[in-house]
């Protein structure tokens, strides 16, 4: 069993060397051959079969051949012996059929001294023999009939006529008379017995009949005795001789027919027998054959169908042994293998995995497993490193969020305080805008103003800005003033409200001296921004715009007013009717304000007269200024594109326009500063 | 040699040669964010006889940022002894004026254009 044992693990170990594909396809090819070896074996059994079948009905036929060919000779036989015994001519026709029966049965026999040794031509000696003989008897037959024929009709008469004549005579003395009833009563015996010998060729008939016949001789011989005194002797002995004729033919008679019956006897029946005899020995060295060769036969398929079988049989079992060897051997392995995983799945990380010493697949997926199992106790060992890491970080995290915590509230202080600084800001902020919008000219004083059309736009930027501009009526004229504060916040909108206060205190007390205007605006500014501490200025101009009076003959012929310009701004547009621009630099008109004490030195004073319809347009920075997102500013060349453009239409639709090209041009870009924009027109 | 430079700006001194280098574009918001380069320009001027402020590479400088070279170039005019030299460029809008307004601010200034 051990011993058992080893030789399969030394085969295994053998069949594990070869790759699992390789082993299953050397399964595949045994029960291929298994199935060959099967198929050929089945196709011999059944060539084996047919042949089998073939030879023994061949065999059969043969024998049914013999037996047909035994019994066409026996009846034969029987044919002749009721034609010899009857005599009956007309059987002669019968027997010549079946002795053609008998030829042609015997013919397949005939020649073949291979297998039947000299038996069928005995037979056929016996049979031609058997012919002749019956051939012979039957002409002696036919010559004795024809004799006795002859006798009968010749004799017979004679005879019978005598007797009946003699007997009849009346005056027959007593004793003669009842020995001729006598002989006429024994010739009729004899004749019967003739008859009879005619019919059945039996030599009794004959004998009785020759007795019979003595018998009326005796009668005849007493009654000749009897009658020596009568004269009816010539008579008795014509009768007696007719009767010793008679005897004499029939002895002749008797002797042929002996002949015949010798020779019947004789030759004819040796013959018969000879021939039974033959066909029974045929008959049975016939069927004798054809047991022997079937039973070879049997016997040789048997043998065939053993060796088949016993070979399907045993390459059946070394397939199925060779079979489940090899699936032993993809079995077993594969089961350890599969335990193995089994309990390394379930986390039994000190199960030892054995070195497969194999050379197949499962050989190396355990090796495969095995390098799983070193990575997952590395990963393990990691992870713990990682744990071991990730508290001691989670500790210094912890540090961290307290010493955080400890900032945070820090910082939240700070925040709290940064609020209220926000706070305070965007109140500043708010009160900022408020200064700014508050001190802008209303509405319905930009309408009052009856010589010009007027429309003002002022947008600050994110924060405050300190863009400023104001319309105040003084008595028939109107003063505009347009200003931009250097800066943001409250303390420029603290500087505007200066600005716009002095200035509307200045045009109040009716200073009509400009550059005077502007030197004291100046100074107060410059006094005021020093007193706020902060170093903001701002560039400011004054437009003092003045209708035709009565008294003004000297102007032009269709002017319809006048405008003064003083101080330092952006540049003062004013587009003709004609569709021309003209420019009014504003550069030498003066200085921003706040930035020197004294600017009485670069004051100036510039004029323009206004025709119906002309426009004056003025802008802050903010306008021309304004940058798209890659910083190319608006410029002032395309503000007057702008402006004439849309020249014919309302000033507010005109403002409109220009407000709308700008903030296109900005886009998405940031606004940086204020923007104002006022178009005025002289009616 | 101080250099410094801030969103879309950058400020350049270089003591030795008395030249102040502003390049790109300033719109610090209000005077107090222009402290930075006030302080440059002062320490330029400082015991300098002659100084060059090159502004030919200043793409935009906002309302502030004239003010604060405005305040520099009066508080020149008053010191005196200095000999001032500003380079422009005609191709920048702000600076045909403004540059215009600090030569009628000091006489004396020298503007270039290039």
């Amino acid at each position: 069993m051990n011993e058992d044992g080893d030789s399969r693990g030394g085969l295994q170990a053998r069949l594990r060397r070869v790759p699992i594909r390789r082993r299953i396809f050397y399964t595949l090819i045994l029960y291929t051959l298994a199935v060959a070896v099967m198929v050929v074996a089945g196709w011999q059994v059944s060539l084996l079969t047919r042949d089998y079948r073939q030879d023994s009905a061949a065999l059969r036929e043969q024998t049914r051949k013999a037996t047909a060919m035994r019994h066409a000779i026996n009846t034969l036989g029987v044919l002749g012996d009721s034609f010899l015994r009857s005599g009956d001519t007309s059987q002669i026709a019968q027997f010549n059929v079946m002795a053609g029966e008998v030829e042609r049965t015997l013919d397949p026999f005939i020649g073949r001294t291979e297998t039947l040794d000299l038996e069928p031509s005995r037979l056929h000696l016996s049979f031609e023999g058997y012919l002749q003989a019956f051939g012979k008897v039957t002409a002696l037959s036919m010559s004795a009939h024809e004799l006795y024929t002859g006798y009968l009709s010749s004799s017979e008469d004679l005879m019978q006529q005598r007797l009946l004549r003699l007997a009849e005579q009346p005056d027959l003395p007593p004793g003669i008379h009842e020995n001729l009833l006598q002989a006429r009563f024994e010739f009729a015996k004899a004749r019967t017995a003739i008859l009879a010998f005619m019919n059945s060729r039996e030599g009794l008939g004959a004998v009785q009949a020759v007795a019979a016949l003595r018998r009326v001789g005796e009668c005849l011989q007493l009654a000749v005795l009897l009658d020596e005194r009568s004269g009816f002797s010539e008579d008795f002995r014509g009768a007696q001789r007719a009767l010793r004729g008679m005897m004499m033919e029939t002895a002749r008679i008797k002797t042929l027919v002996d002949r015949r019956t010798q020779t019947a006897n004789g030759f004819l029946s040796l013959y018969r027998i000879g021939m039974n005899r033959s066909a029974d020995h045929l008959v049975e060295m016939v069927s004798a054959r054809e047991g022997a060769l079937q039973d070879s036969l049997k016997r040789d398929m048997n043998i065939t169908l053993a060796i088949t079988g016993a070979g399907v049989l045993l390459l059946l079992l070394v397939g199925l042994a060779a079979g489940g060897l090899i699936a032993r051997s993809i079995r077993d392995p594969l089961l350890r293998l599969n335990a193995l995983m089994r309990e390394v799945s379930e986390g039994n990380w000190e199960r030892d995995i054995a070195a497969d010493d194999g050379q197949d697949e499962i050989a190396e997926m355990t090796r495969t497993l095995a390098g799983f199992k070193r990575n997952a106790l590395t990963l393990r060992e990691m992870e713990v490193e990682k744990q071991v890491m990730l508290i001691r970080e989670k500790e210094e995290t912890e540090q961290a969020l307290h010493s955080l915590d400890q900032a945070h509230h820090e910082i939240q202080i700070l925040n709290d305080r940064l609020n209220e600084e926000n706070l305070r800001l965007g109140t500043e902020l708010d009160v900022s805008r408020r200064l700014q919008r508050m001190l802008l000219p209303r509405p319905e004083e930009l309408a009052e103003v009856a010589p010009l059309d007027i429309a003002a736009f002022m947008e600050p930027a994110t924060e405050v800005g300190g863009d400023y501009y104001d319309v105040l009526a003084d008595g028939d004229g109107v003063c505009i003033g347009i200003g931009d504060v250097t800066g943001h916040g409250l303390e420029s909108g603290v500087v505007m409200l200066l600005a716009q206060s002095a200035v509307r205190t200045l045009v109040t007390a009716e200073e009509h001296d400009l550059p005077r205007l502007l030197d004291v605006l100046n100074r107060a500014m410059y006094q005021n921004i020093r007193r706020l501490g902060c170093e903001k200025n701002l560039s400011f101009a004054l437009l003092d715009y003045r209708p035709r009076g009565a008294g003004e003959e000297d102007l032009p012929a269709g002017v319809a007013g006048r405008l003064h310009i003083v101080g330092q701004h952006e540049s003062v547009l004013i587009l003709r009717c004609s569709g021309t621009i003209e420019e009014l630099d504003t550069l030498e008109l003066g200085l921003p304000l706040g930035l020197v004490d004294r600017i009485g030195a670069y004051t100036g004073v510039a004029a323009a007269d206004l025709f119906p319809g002309d426009l004056v347009v003025l802008y802050s920075d903010g306008i021309t200024e304004a940058a798209d997102a890659n910083g190319l500013l608006f410029g002032v060349a395309r503000l007057k594109e702008e402006l004439l453009r849309h020249a014919p239409a309302e000033v507010s639709a005109i403002k409109d326009a220009v407000i709308a090209a700008v903030r296109a041009h900005i886009g998405d870009a940031p606004v940086y500063d204020d923007m104002t924009l006022l178009v005025i027109r002289q009616r | 040699m101080t250099e410094f430079s801030g969103e879309n700006y950058a400020a350049r001194c270089d003591v030795g040669a008395h030249l102040v280098t502003l390049s790109g574009t300033l719109r610090l918001n209000g005077i107090a964010e222009y402290a930075p380069i006030v302080a440059l320009l002062a320490n330029a001027a400082e015991d300098a006889t002659a100084m060059t402020l090159d502004l030919s590479a200043l793409e935009f400088l906002n309302s502030s940022g004239i003010a604060v070279l405005s305040k520099f170039v009066i508080e020149a005019r008053n010191r005196g002894d200095l000999a001032l030299t500003i380079i422009g460029s005609g191709a920048i809008p702000w600076q045909g004026k403004s540059l215009q307004n600090l030569r009628r601010l000091m006489p004396s200034l020298v503007v270039e254009f290039r």
